[in-house]
């Protein structure tokens, strides 16, 4: 009895069926890897994205001024130092508070000066600024910098520690509603009495990218309001 | 079935398994991936919803203390005071929920505003004190135990003495002996001149629980209005005869109520008159006084020269309250030199608030401390914070459980 076998017609659709399904599952497989990838990055790119907002939103709305219009160590000027606006952007400097106290000092008993040297300050007013251009001398960074300082020692213009916030934002520039209009300055410096402004809309460029971010930021302890705007503030605009 | 179609057969299995493993291989990678991006979006869900609720409690906070009417004494029986029933009460909002309380600022001492003599009736040492002192006073040199900026300067990091008051109240933890444990936790090891509160060594307030910052409420009459300022003009106040009238003319510049009770010719009936109509000075705002009426016991005690007894009898009048400061002179023990030494201390009404809030997302809490002053009827956040503790139920004497709740959203899940 003959033996059954495959015919060379049967042998020739198998086999073609065989590369579609092979190279079918690899496209795909490529796609999906492709999909994957794009969207990793896609995800990582928005994360960073996220992760930036939120700490520069944290960050200003950590501002405020001190309850005593005297106290020099508050303040919240844009280009505290003279000739500082460059071409990359603009410094904000203020006076922040709200930080919680770090856990491990809370439930230290080491004396006041080994958790000094052990945890740096804690508490009180610190000063922040946020900007694109290193401070002092030390080697030039490059992106969103933000430098802090505490206590603030009534010095807006230098001081503290400068590290990068992001090194993918290219520029910066910021601008302060004042309950009234959004406006391009704001000095506490030259107010009568110092107030915050009401939001801070912040324009930033990342590397890569050819349109502009922006992002606003309310803040809580500003008292200007569409009812009381800095205008009404005896001419501290 | 021959061996060559067995082998066949087998192929084609281990072709369809490998096919099959790479396929979920890839389905796992990406459902590991997804699961990564989901629990950072759900972290970030969790804070923003945390936020939102501290947001909603302030903003109810605010509107409670809007509504206070102006020119009325500080009671514990006003609204503001029950609103949330002492952090009893949960605020249900959808799956979240959030507790709160406001407290009057002038319920605790102000760290801007405490003398000597009554820190050191509380658990403090005396480095601490000189040191606080030190911190908060312009004169450039130190009290024996104190610091200035000889010893702030050779820290490790170094900074200089404030030399002017404090502008928040965690800023103690840069003056020289007030580490965060010290600060936020009873000081067991440090004893006092005085019982502060009934009660055994370890049930002692912390430091934390007893200072408070920016305290203090405006200088009215029983009436409302502001009192007359004791360093101009004439005095013809109903009350308070003309001799005594021409005793405090003669006695300026005043500066404190003392001096006026410490004069001749001055009773129990007009020390009630001259506490309730006239201020020691031109300020319209009284900054740093302690309210009769929301006073803690340990506050109350940590005044310098009050009488236990005499303590124990304000507390006892906080549940119908004082309207005017010169009802101090209604309570037993508090007459002549006594009155005189503690009548500077107090006020009944005040403008500074503490509102608490814990907000509860899924299992995580947090909290907020947030400072607001009211003036003209319109309230103002001055400062908000984090506290130290996660959890500060206990710092903030709430119970674990709340005892009611408010739903100002149905879960709609």
């Amino acid at each position: 009895m003959r033996r059954s076998a495959f015919t060379l017609l049967e042998l020739l659709v198998a086999a073609i069926i065989a590369v579609m399904v092979i190279a079918g599952s690899g496209l795909a497989y490529e796609s999906a890897i492709t999909t994957q990838a794009r969207h990793a990055a896609r995800v990582e790119q928005q994360n960073r994205i996220t992760k930036l907002e939120d700490r520069l939103t944290t960050l200003l709305q950590s501002a405020v001024l001190p309850i005593e219009n005297e106290n020099p160590a508050g303040y919240f000027i844009l280009n505290a130092l003279s000739g500082s606006t460059t071409q990359s952007g603009q410094r904000l400097v203020f006076s922040a508070f709200g930080d919680r106290v770090r856990w491990d000092a809370l439930r230290s008993d080491e004396d006041f000066e080994t958790q000094n040297q052990r945890y740096g300050t804690l508490g009180g007013l610190a000063e922040v600024e946020l900007g694109t251009e290193t401070i002092g001398e030390g080697t030039p960074q490059e992106g969103l910098l933000v430098r802090s300082q505490r206590p603030a020692d009534g010095d807006p213009t230098q001081g503290g520690e400068q590290e990068v916030l992001s090194a993918d934002v290219t520029s910066l520039e910021f601008e302060f509603y004042d309950g009234a209009n959004w406006i391009t300055e704001w000095d506490t410096q030259t107010q009568t009495t110092k107030r915050l402004p009401a939001a801070v809309r912040v324009t930033y460029l990342l590397d890569g990218e050819d349109q502009n971010r922006i992002l606003v930021v309310r803040l809580p302890e500003s008292d200007v309001t569409l009812e009381n705007p800095l205008t009404t503030d005896g001419g501290d605009e | 079935m021959s061996r060559r179609a067995g082998r066949r057969r087998g192929s084609a299995f281990i072709f369809v398994l490998a096919t099959v493993v790479g396929l979920v291989a890839l389905l796992a990678g990406l459902a590991s991936s997804q699961r990564t991006d989901i629990r950072a979006a759900s972290a970030r869900s969790q804070a923003l919803r945390s936020k939102l609720l501290i947001d909603s409690a302030v903003a109810r906070a605010l509107a409670e203390l809007s509504i206070i009417e102006e020119g009325a004494p500080t009671l514990l029986s006003d609204e503001w005071a029950q609103l949330g029933t002492q952090g009893d009460q949960d605020f249900v909002v959808g799956r979240d929920r959030f507790r709160m309380q406001i407290v009057d600022a002038s319920s605790q001492i102000d760290l801007n505003a405490a003398p000597r003599e009554q820190l050191e009736r509380l658990p403090m040492t005396t480095e601490q004190i000189d040191s606080l002192l030190d911190w908060r006073t312009t004169e450039t040199t130190p009290l024996a135990e104190g610091a200035k900026d000889d010893f702030y300067n050779a820290l490790s990091t170094p900074y200089n003495t404030a030399l002017r008051n404090f502008e928040t109240l965690d800023e103690i933890l840069l003056v020289r002996g007030f580490t965060a444990k010290r600060f936020y936790e009873p000081q067991t090891d440090v004893q006092t001149s005085v019982v502060l509160v009934s009660g055994s060594q370890d049930e002692q307030p912390s430091l934390s629980d007893l200072f408070l910052i920016h305290t203090g409420g405006p200088n009215l009459n029983d009436q409302g209005a502001a009192k007359t300022d004791a360093n101009t003009g004439n005095i013809q106040v109903p009350g308070i005869p003309p001799a005594v009238a021409l005793a405090i003319q003669g006695a300026r510049p005043i500066t404190t109520y003392s001096q006026m009770l410490n004069l001749p010719g001055v009773n129990t009936q007009v020390a009630e008159a001259i506490l309730n109509n006239l201020a020691p000075n031109a300020n319209p705002r009284q900054a740093g006084k302690i309210n009769l009426n929301t006073a803690t016991e340990a506050v109350l005690n940590s005044v310098p020269e009050m009488p236990a007894d005499a303590a124990q009898s304000i507390l006892s009048r906080q549940s119908t309250g004082f309207t005017a400061l010169g009802e101090l002179t209604s309570i037993p023990g508090l007459t002549g030199p006594a009155l005189a030494a503690v009548a500077d201390y107090f006020l009944v009404h005040s403008d500074t608030y503490l509102v608490r809030v814990l907000a509860q997302v899924g299992g995580k809490r947090t909290a907020a401390e947030i400072l607001v002053r009211v003036e003209g009827g319109l309230p103002r956040v001055l400062q908000r914070w984090t506290p130290p503790d996660e959890d500060p139920r206990i710092r903030w004497n709430w119970q674990d459980e709340t005892t009611s709740e408010v739903v100002l959203k149905e879960d709609s899940q």
